[in-house]
């Protein structure tokens, strides 16, 4: 087995969750936050700025995700299988949670 | 044992009714929160029904399996399908719950360990101790506060749960259909009489509303 520097690999392998969660903790940061300001109130283009500061993590998670999925091949080459997985868990999982936040109440 | 198995269930079950338990509603808010217990119960029952599958194929002669099916075709996309028609049915009723539009008002104050209510009485706004009064037939918002630690307002009868937290004041929609007198406790650990912090909601009939109050309530 092609050893790819342990640890770099172990990288990736989590880069998807990670970002998942990462985005899935400001949100819930920033919507506590909201409510207390009265950030569902304010409009900003179509949606509110309460859903703009949560959405916003989140498509910032997906695109990281979509990025690394780009690259994972050419820089893991045939240790690319587990990290790209983790990378499609962590892009689903964050349009999964955050696809609520468009539609419920917030607060 | 397999007898005394048996005969555990009709007690088990017994616990699911009586006037403390989410699975007998006496309102629509109450019936929307026991729909979907029933529902999320029967997402359970079919993945645990899957896996229970699983393992007795495991004890049969040894055979080949389409890994793919299994893995994929059940183990994410029926658990994503079952967890997303549940998260589906919960957003929907979570919604219905919600103290949109007009409501009566009255308020909740907790302290350790006792409640009491004002709401509007024959003469004028009344306080009780221990026994809120609400009309049937109408939704009703609890507007609820607390003066020392967090507690938390429970008639599984009549609605969901809304913690009383000092400092703020929180708003939870109620609605019993019928008259009739329910109980309702403390759902968050508050200290030593925790257990004890109970009260009661009489629902009135619409016609005898408001109801003739004294400051005594009628707990006894
Ligand atoms: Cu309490």
């Amino acid at each position: 087995m092609r050893q790819v520097g342990g640890m770099v690999w172990l990288g990736w392998l989590i880069a998807g969750p990670t970002a998942w969660a990462g985005a899935f903790s400001v949100a819930y940061g920033l919507h506590g936050l909201g409510c207390e300001l009265g950030w569902p109130a304010l409009d900003v283009g179509p949606l509110s700025l309460q859903r703009m500061a949560i959405a916003l993590p989140s498509l910032a998670a997906i695109l990281l995700c979509l990025v690394l999925l780009s690259r994972v091949k050419a820089t893991l080459g045939p240790e690319a299988g587990l990290p790209r997985l983790g990378l499609w868990i962590g892009l689903i999982a964050t349009l999964y949670t955050m696809a609520p936040v468009l539609v419920a109440t917030s607060c | 044992m397999k007898c005394a198995a048996l005969a555990a269930v009709p007690l088990v079950l017994s616990g699911c009714t009586g006037p403390l338990s989410t699975l007998s509603p006496s309102g629509p808010i109450a019936q929307d929160i026991a729909w979907l217990w029933w529902a999320l119960l029967a997402g359970a029952a079919l993945l645990a029904l899957m896996v229970f599958v699983l393992v007795a194929l495991g004890f049969g002669r040894p055979r080949e399996v389409a890994e793919g099916r299994w893995v994929f075709g059940m183990g994410v996309w029926f658990s994503l399908a079952v967890l997303t028609l549940t998260l589906a049915g919960a957003l929907w009723i979570g919604e219905r719950m919600l103290p949109h539009g007009p409501a009566l008002e009255v308020h909740a104050h907790a302290r350790q360990w006792s409640w009491s209510f004002t709401h509007p009485g024959t003469t004028g706004r009344t306080e009780t101790e221990g026994v809120l009064h609400i009309p049937a037939g109408r939704p009703v918002d609890v507007l609820l506060t607390s003066s020392d630690v967090i507690h938390s307002f429970w008639v599984p009868q009549l609605g969901g749960k809304m913690d009383a937290i000092p400092g703020r004041q929180n708003r939870l929609r109620i609605e019993a259909a019928r008259p009739g007198t329910y109980e309702g406790l403390c759902a968050e650990f508050c200290g030593l009489e925790h257990a004890s912090m109970r009260f009661e909601v009489i629902a009135h009939d619409p016609a005898a509303w408001p109801p003739l109050l004294t400051m005594e309530g009628s707990r006894p």
